[in-house]
């Protein structure tokens, strides 16, 4: 099983990137994860993740227009890749795998005698 | 850049000298919007302090440049590609190669041997005591068709040398041509074919 390794965080980032599609960049990343999942996300790991997954090949870059709010700087664009694709179709699938096998049970959070 | 100030030139400065050459425009472009978006909202104290924050927590493997000692030297992949170019052309022209690795073999087999002749004739009676003083007498002479050399030499010459030169050599030995000899010792005699020496 130590074919696609997706570490927490680097999933989070690939999924917004997926839901940014076409328009993901570092900032653009940052911002919808911290829109949508209330956690602040510093550059530091933000670029090393996106380091990482490039590295392992589930993303690929390429870069993008120069602003004036940029300081002149280009924007890097990020891309998934067939092999990112799978990896995440893999993280969910035994996710997925997992929940099945829990009891119902289990999940029941029982709060003075009342089953929520 | 419209709302006036710039984040604090010593971090920025910092950042573009740890930062990846391959990565250090993207991401300074990153803060500087992001720090520009700060300083709109919340000022510049507050920009410039999340900015050193932000170029601190920057500060880790991955996006630190390598250090050049370490730097990947790419030789290894350049001999890779060789033996494969190699391989692959032995195994287009095969007749080619096989002539081509046979001639080696064949040469290399012979050197070898040249190699052994040579070390068995400079070993050669090196199982004599002070066998790199032993001389054997030559004659040379000249005729008509150019110089010649010889061993053979006239009996008197042996008696010659061991008066004149003996006290030089602890023996001055002569040797015959291979004939039979016969020894004689009383009744018994001895017939031996070989290089007799007086």
């Amino acid at each position: 099983m130590k074919k696609y390794q997706l570490g927490e965080f680097e999933e989070i980032v690939i999924l917004t990137i997926g839901i940014l599609n076409n328009e993901a960049y570092s900032v653009s990343i940052k911002d919808e994860i911290e829109a949508r999942l209330a956690r602040s996300v510093s550059m530091g790991a933000l670029h090393t993740a996106l380091k990482r997954l490039e590295d392992k090949g589930y993303l690929k870059s390429y870069p993008g227009e120069a602003t004036e709010e940029r300081a002149g700087r280009p924007k890097r664009y990020f891309e998934i890749t067939a092999l990112g694709k799978k990896a995440m179709q893999h993280s969910k699938a035994t996710r997925d795998q997992l929940w099945k096998a829990i009891p119902k049970t289990v999940l029941q959070i029982d709060i003075g005698g009342q089953v929520l | 850049m419209k709302a006036s100030g710039s984040p604090p030139k010593f971090f920025l400065r910092f950042f573009q000298w740890y930062c990846d050459p391959k990565m250090v425009g993207y991401i300074e472009g990153d803060l500087m919007q992001v720090y520009g978006r700060r300083l709109k909202t919340s000022g510049k104290k507050k920009a410039d302090w999340k900015f050193m924050i932000d170029v601190l927590l920057l500060f880790r493997p991955g996006i630190i440049k390598p250090i050049e000692l370490f730097k990947r030297v790419n030789t290894y992949d350049m001999y890779q590609s060789y033996f494969k170019i190699a391989w692959r052309n032995l195994a287009k022209n095969k007749g080619f190669a096989c002539i081509n690795i046979g001639g080696l073999a064949v040469g290399m087999a012979v050197s070898m041997l040249i190699g052994l002749w040579i070390y068995d004739e400079l070993s050669y009676n090196q199982y004599f005591r002070h066998y790199d003083r032993i001389a054997t007498v030559l004659v040379r002479g000249e005729n008509s068709s150019g110089p010649w050399v010889q061993r053979q030499t006239s009996p008197p010459f042996g008696n010659e040398i061991r008066n004149l030169y003996g006290a030089e050599f602890k023996h001055v030995l002569m040797a015959s041509m291979r004939n039979n000899v016969t020894i004689t010792a009383g009744d018994i005699k001895l017939v031996k074919t070989g290089y007799p020496f007086f």
